[in-house]
């Protein structure tokens, strides 16, 4: 196979440019590159013409790590950067290593979970047989996300959660702070609840955090990705 | 035994701190499962309200209970602590 090989620098190892093991329809490809260095994290991007530039990601939606069971711990935490995302975005599930814990969300501030008595929420639970409750509390410690399932083989939560940090300069005293969410939670029973909920953080805070939880007990097993919304 | 925290993708030990804080939310968790788990298994075991409202029904015309049995059978099924 045809390359260009490079020695390195230093003189140690060197770095190779390889064609493929044939080109499509056996073209014969040409790729010119830029004309000059582009910024931080740029890629190439061809003009579909062999020519090659630089380019910037535009995507407004960035994933921002992706976490398969890290072992088992009492709580998941990620620090935030409100000068970069608007809102973040949790997607994945989460199981008990306790049966019947309940899913908690905290802001973060300080390297601190944020846990005086302002979280407010209401979620809807639905289920079959068109049976349904709604758990709603305000003056809480914690904005309770999911209530109890089971720590056992498809049992456990399914979260897709959205959350709003406030930051300094928004609109409003503190309107912020929010978040939303859908998900699930199948029981010790196995049975299955549908969820839809929303919360507050009802009191000042711009948070450079968050952490969700089980009431009691460590997260048995997760996997869940983290994504922000540019702002 | 030692609690961790998943830190960015990274296991951190809990702080003294957070261990003591952790222990109190837990035990605060004991205490009002111990006191409210019945009002929460007692709302998923209730029949649905368009069933209830079907038994009510029936059980008007029929001269029946059967909406009245099937509520305190819930409630003795999940006694106040």
């Amino acid at each position: 196979m045809a390359e260009v090989k490079i020695a390195a620098d230093s003189g140690g190892g060197t770095v190779a440019l390889k064609g493929p093991a044939s080109t499509t329809g056996n073209a014969a490809v040409s790729l010119k590159l830029p004309v000059a260095d582009g910024s931080a994290n740029q890629h190439l991007k061809t003009d579909g013409s062999g020519n090659l530039g630089w380019a910037t990601d535009t995507n407004d939606l960035v994933k921002i790590t992706t976490i398969r069971d890290g072992g088992n711990v009492a709580a998941l935490t990620h620090n935030i950067d409100t000068s970069t995302y608007r809102a973040y975005n949790i997607i994945g599930a989460f199981e008990p290593v306790t049966d019947s814990a309940y899913l908690y969300f905290y802001w973060r501030a300080s390297s601190a979970d944020i846990t005086a008595s302002s979280y407010e929420y209401s979620a809807n639970y639905v289920y079959p047989n068109d049976n349904h409750y709604v758990e709603s509390a305000s003056g809480q410690a914690k904005m309770e996300v999911l209530q109890n399932a089971g720590n056992s083989d498809r049992e456990g939560w399914r979260l897709n959660l959205w959350m709003f940090p406030n930051v300094s300069g928004d609109a409003g005293p503190d309107i912020s702070n929010f978040c939303t969410w859908d998900g699930m939670r199948v029981d010790a029973s196995s049975d299955f609840r549908g969820v839809q909920g929303c919360g507050n953080y009802d009191a000042a805070a711009n948070p450079d955090g968050f952490t969700i939880k089980p009431s009691t007990g460590n997260f048995a097993s997760y996997t869940y990705s983290l994504y922000g919304l540019k702002a | 035994m030692t609690r961790y925290r998943l830190l960015n993708g990274n296991k951190v030990a809990f702080t003294a701190e957070e261990e003591t804080a952790r222990d109190a939310e837990e035990a605060a968790v004991a205490t009002e499962k111990a006191a409210n788990e019945y009002k929460k298994k007692r709302r998923e075991a209730f029949p649905s309200l368009s069933d209830q409202l079907d038994m009510q029904y029936w059980d008007k015309k029929n001269g029946t209970t059967t909406w009245v049995d099937a509520i305190a059978k819930v409630k003795s099924d999940n006694p106040k602590p």
